[in-house]
């Protein structure tokens, strides 16, 4: 439905192989592009960009949590100024009621207290004031840092950018199967984006119930002012439709293109294990995303219309009955939710592992161990991984006969994950280690990946959770996973596919410079927050677990420590910052097509491909990961290089491609 | 490079790139309403309110359904023509299918309004009282200062004005003396939106949160609907937008005509408060209590002797007893005076018409089939482009255009396979 | 799937046949509301031959009209897996409600 010869893209693919990009204006060839390329970068810069606001939110929440009571200091307020100030001319101007965000209010002036509590005065004993952030703020962070992350963050880089960029390219196909698609796929999502910012300059502030926006305190809350529509969770959860929509499309897209574009002789047992990993993100999109559709919409219609789904009657709120009709089901709403968010999670954990599973062959010169292993395991997770998900709704009172078959069924996803990361430590085992930039990600992620995985092990049973539910111990198991887990990795895929996308490396030494600090600093953060976590800190406390003394006064100096590690997390990034722009123009010039000497398909285009990708219909000969071909010439063997002519009893013998 | 398969079909796959993307966003579409319907069964299995059955109108959902299996006849035979080259009947047969579309949306346009027209008032001892409202409006008299917040007032709460439209004249506010933006307002001023923005700007240079304003001109008289108010009390009403209007409450009663009477919540069905509430000019009530109590005994009778296995407590219970024993029409058919009632606010519990904030029911048939109707919207857009745009296409490749009604063929049979499921379970029971 | 212009001219008696069991099973169901099956009212058991008429009514559609009586394996292995979540998702959030000892389900 695509591509017919009418339309602008198709006509000018007869003439622009080469470097000559006459007929697209600017517009179509860098902002409603349908190229996949130009696709992949533009969600990976959104994703960037929103990975870097909603750390910023978290740095903001971590002062709030170490220095309660404390002035904010100017470099975390400075970020937003220059919105106070030009919320300020369009106020005066009149075409604002409000200021489009205040300092003053979000972050008042308050009497400053020292670390011990004590008032701190000026010489002649008045008290001194200064912006101190308010609980309202930090819950708005807090709910705005797991949305941006999650839905905007993490997902747009590792499925939208790497999956459009990358995996056209592995399988040899000139674009995805829907090109336009594609495009609207991304605009519906930067639609969603924008209004998830927006959603921070309104009166009533962005959403501050929560990443999960549970009903009914999302229904509720914040319904003042005259309009109910632009408040921050009514926002909330427009832009959710819009993300969600946008996730569908693309999901459609993907599969379509994995199933029907593979390049001749790309036989589903020869398809890198990024596509598999691609293939089973797309239908967890495909099919748990929709309840969440659901949910918004049901949460929609409770703020805009006032209908009951998710309130339960006799709501009140201060005492005084809700007017509403009730009836409805706070429970209904984290089903829908967390039918969704269950299979998220492995949304946002399988680019990881696909990411490091291309990079670990390349880096140790030897074939994945276990291809088909990890392929199975990855269909299996995907499988099971839809049927877990009240594991996050132990609290909810739900029958025992139920929680046991969800605590089974948790503990069953185990083994699969535990396959994948199996497979991939052997695969280390016994080769010639090149600890280049990417390798340095990678090899990282396994043990990070490991220790969240392990320490999510104990949730999974119904009586542990009752009592770490909702602690730090919660946060810690997870961050593990996406933050030093697939974080990592999508820095790992960053380095790798840099030279493609960009025909420049990125920098060993400022990789390096970026690599160290991080891994030491995400330790830093995530490891005490086990022990706090144990020791009963609630995730939700603005400040720390200072005013329940009682209960954290053992283990609460272990915020200054990790809100050191955050700000040290942070003066990491800068060297990635400098990196990546750098590169650009003083990164070394690639020398051939696949710098990295791989395998992989995408190595056989040009640098920098072209539109339609492939100078030449690329053909598969092999499977994946031939590096170290016994006979072989060189230690690698392209899927695209045809047999040379050798003995063929002098082939490996276990290779993935050897069954097809 | 072309994009391979868009219209022949991959030889090992069998399939073309748009019958697998269609067939995707099937499976999500599935999973879509899938939440839908689970939604459905799980709020139905535990409402703690009578679900309501055999609520709507069975004949326009039967027309619907009709409606849409025969579109779905039309739109495989436009397929099939194209495959055998015969345009003229793909035009007729498209048509036809773009008609029922049309056709479905008004019916369901028609349902809906009817919906809306229609009111209920829950009492505080849940009695249901279902009707139309003859006049629910807070009236609020001798308004003679209005208050009005720096951050949030509009004036749309003028709007609420009872009679003509003159223009508000009010004093100027003595706690702007010294603000530099209220330096050219005069001493009495028209309270328009100009002004207001001056008054705004200098309570923020003065840092207040609310200024007071008091009328020179006549006090005036409100009648101020339910929705735009936050909160009253005898001299004061306060708007959604944060103003405030100083004055004397005068009525704040809802006069309904109530068509319908349902005591299946009431507490204690002999004694409520609802055979209290005489209208001075209506009948006599003591009559429709009589009358109520008469049908509710001989329905329990006759609903006795009709299911031996039923006691009293047991039948009161009973879905179909409910439906019928506790729910009294009081229309006569083709009358249109409804008997009256006057509702103090006091007594009301929830007051609303049949929207989604009636009850859980009717949210979800709402968002259902408005969901719903959005597909068909959808399908009617996609499928007029095809019928109206893409005549040049058959002429270059039939198969392509074929593919492509193929495509939008399977999206409308899925259209009309959800409602197939939604016709029995919101119409029928 | 019938692909060739004659085949799909033999099937044309076949969708008409089909379009006209469908308005009649629609009558049908209709009709059914209005006869006792046993439990007074709007019972279980109105509920499920309801149910038990629309699933006939659609697995016509899809099997027909949407030609899912010859489609390819991959398509039926999509709908498959839907049809699964799905299932699960209904009955687990139903279960959800279960409570094990009454076997009664919560408000």
């Amino acid at each position: 439905m695509d591509a017919n010869p009418t339309h602008p893209e198709a006509h000018d693919d007869q003439d622009h192989h080469g470097h000559d990009h006459h007929n697209p204006t600017f517009l179509e060839k860098y902002v409603f592009s349908t190229d996949h390329k130009v696709i992949g970068i533009q969600y990976g810069i959104s994703g960037l960009v929103f990975l870097l606001f909603g750390f910023y939110l978290m740095l903001v929440m971590r002062f709030s949590i170490a220095n309660p009571g404390e002035e904010m200091p100017l470099v975390l307020r400075m970020p937003l100024m220059p919105v106070e100030w030009l919320g300020g001319i369009l106020q005066n101007l009149g075409i604002f009621d409000h200021k489009l965000w205040s300092w003053d209010r979000w972050a008042p002036m308050t009497a400053l207290i020292d670390s011990s509590g004590n008032p701190i005065t000026d010489a002649t004993g008045a008290p001194v004031f200064g912006h101190v952030i308010s609980p309202d703020l930090y819950n708005m962070f807090g709910a705005m840092h797991g949305t941006i992350m999650v839905f905007m963050g993490v997902v747009p880089l590792g499925f939208a950018a790497f999956g459009n960029f990358v995996t056209p390219l592995q399988i040899g196909a000139p674009d995805m199967a829907f090109p336009r698609l594609n495009m609207w796929s991304f605009w519906v999502f930067a639609i969603g984006g924008v209004i998830m910012m927006m959603s921070f300059f309104i009166p009533t502030g962005a959403a501050q119930a929560g990443w999960t926006n549970y009903s009914p305190l999302a229904t509720t809350l914040q319904v003042d002012g005259k309009s109910i529509f632009w408040t921050g969770p009514t926002q909330w959860l427009l832009a959710m439709v819009f993300v969600i929509s946008s996730s569908l499309l693309g999901a459609v897209n993907f599969i379509a293109t994995i199933i029907n574009l593979r390049a001749k002789g790309m036989t589903w047992m020869r398809l890198p294990f990024f596509v598999w990993a691609m293939l089973v993100t797309g239908f967890l999109l495909l099919l748990a995303f929709p309840p969440l559709e659901v949910a918004a919409l049901m949460q929609l219609s409770d703020r805009l219309m006032g209908s009951s789904f998710f309130l339960p009657t006799g709501l009140t709120e201060g005492g005084v009955p809700l007017d509403i009709s009730g009836g409805g089901s706070p429970i209904l709403y984290q089903h829908l939710f967390w039918f969704l968010a269950h299979p998220e999670v492995y949304v946002l954990l399988l680019p990881g592992i696909a990411i490091v599973s291309e990079i670990l062959p390349n880096n140790t010169r030897k074939p994945l161990w276990g291809y088909k292993s990890m392929v199975y395991g990855v269909m299996t997770l995907g499988f099971l991984s839809f049927i877990v998900w009240a594991h996050h709704m132990y609290l909810t009172g739900m029958g025992t006969m139920i929680s046991t078959f969800f605590q089974t069924t948790t503990v069953l996803i185990s083994v699969p994950s535990v396959i994948l990361l199996t497979c991939l430590m052997i695969s280390l085992w016994g080769g010639s280690i090149r600890f280049t930039v990417p390798m340095l990600f990678a090899t990282a992620f396994l043990p990070m990946f490991g220790f969240g995985g392990l320490t999510g092990l104990p949730l999974a049973f119904n009586l542990i959770d009752l009592f770490l539910h909702d602690t730090y111990y919660v946060i810690a198991h997870f961050h593990y996973i996406v933050a030093p887990g697939t974080i990592f990795a999508l820095f790992a895929g960053i380095y790798y596919w840099y030279p493609k996308a960009t025909g420049r490396m990125m920098s060993n030494v400022l990789g390096h410079l970026h690599f160290w600090p991080s891994l030491i600093c995400m330790n830093v953060i995530f490891l005490p927050m086990f022990v706090q976590g144990m020791a009963g800190f609630h995730r939700r406390w603005y400040d720390g677990g200072k005013f329940f003394e009682q209960i954290s006064a053992d283990y609460i100096h272990y915020n200054d420590y990790i809100s050191i590690g955050a700000y040290g997390l942070a003066i990491a990034q800068v060297f990635f910052i400098v990196n990546f722009f750098g590169s650009l123009i003083f990164g070394r010039k690639a020398t051939t097509d696949n710098p990295w000497q791989a395998t992989t398909l995408e190595w056989a285009a040009p640098n920098k491909p072209p539109h339609g990708n492939f100078l030449s219909e690329p053909v598969v000969y092999r499977g994946p990961y031939e590096y170290s071909v016994p006979g072989a010439e060189r230690d690698y063997t392209p899927q695209f290089e045809p047999d040379p002519p050798v003995d063929p009893a002098s082939l490996p013998a276990k290779t993935p491609s050897s069954s097809h | 490079m072309e994009i391979p398969y868009t219209v022949t079909a991959r030889s090992d796959t069998g399939l073309w790139n748009a019958k697998i993307g269609i067939w995707l966003f099937l499976a999500s579409e599935v999973m879509l309403f899938g939440g839908l319907f689970s939604s459905y069964v799980y709020l139905r299995m535990g409402a703690d309110f009578p679900w309501p059955v055999h609520e709507l109108k069975v004949l326009p959902g039967f027309l619907n359904t009709m409606n849409l299996i025969i579109s779905s006849v039309t739109v495989v035979f436009a397929w099939a023509s194209l495959k055998m080259r015969m345009y003229t009947r793909y035009k007729i047969c498209m048509s036809i299918t773009l008609a029922c579309a049309v056709i479905f949306m008004c019916i369901k346009a028609y349902e809906y309004s009817g919906k809306f027209a229609h009111y209920g008032v829950t009492l505080n001892d849940g009695t249901v009282l279902e009707g139309h409202p003859v006049d629910d409006l807070i009236s609020f008299d001798d308004v003679t200062a209005i208050t009005v917040t720096t951050a949030t007032s509009d004036l749309k709460f003028l709007n609420e004005r009872d009679g003509d439209d003159a223009p508000v004249m009010v004093k100027k506010p003595l706690e702007l003396d010294g603000a530099d933006a209220a330096s050219d307002l005069p001493a009495e001023f028209e309270l328009d939106s100009g002004n207001l923005r001056s008054i705004k700007k200098a309570a923020r240079q003065k840092e207040l949160a609310a200024v007071r304003l008091e009328l020179t001109s006549a006090p005036l008289a409100f009648n101020v609907h339910e929705r735009r108010q936050k909160g009253y009390n005898d001299t004061q009403l306060t708007f959604r937008d944060g103003t405030t209007l100083e004055g004397k409450m005068t009525n704040d009663s809802i006069v309904f005509g109530v068509d319908r009477i349902d005591m299946r919540m009431t507490k204690d069905i002999e004694n409520s408060p609802f055979f209290g509430l005489l209208s001075p000019e209506g009948e006599s009530w003591e009559e429709w209590k009589g009358k109520f109590l008469k049908h509710y005994g001989s329905t329990m009778d006759e609903f006795l002797r009709e299911h031996e296995e039923f006691d009293k407590a047991k039948a009161l219970e009973n879905v179909e007893f409910q439906r019928v024993g506790l729910r009294l029409a009081t229309v006569e058919p083709g009358s249109h005076h409804y008997p009256e009632v006057v509702i103090p606010r006091s007594e009301k519990r929830f007051y609303s018409n049949f929207t989604p904030r009636y009850n859980p029911y009717y949210a979800i048939y709402f968002l259902m089939t408005g969901l719903h109707g959005l597909h068909v919207i959808g399908g009617a857009l996609v499928m007029g482009y095809m019928l109206f745009f893409n005549g040049w296409l058959y002429k270059k490749n039939p198969e392509h255009l074929a593919n492509r009604v193929e495509v939008a063929g399977l999206f409308w049979h899925f259209v009309d396979l959800i409602w197939i499921f939604l016709f029995p379970l919101y119409y029928l029971f | 799937m019938a692909s060739n212009p004659e085949e799909i001219r033999k099937h044309q008696k076949l969708y008409l046949f089909i379009g006209c069991v469908l308005l009649i099973f629609t009558g049908v169901t209709v009709l059914m509301t209005t006869i006792d099956l046993g439990t007074p009212g709007v019972g279980p058991s109105d509920i499920a031959a309801g149910l038990a008429i629309a699933t006939f009514k659609s697995s016509l559609v899809a099997l027909i009209f949407m030609h899912l009586n010859s489609e390819k394996k991959l398509i039926y292995k999509f709908l498959l897996f839907t049809m699964i979540f799905f299932a699960g998702m209904m009955t687990l959030f139903v279960l959800a409600k279960l409570d094990p000892i009454t076997f009664s389900f919560y408000h």
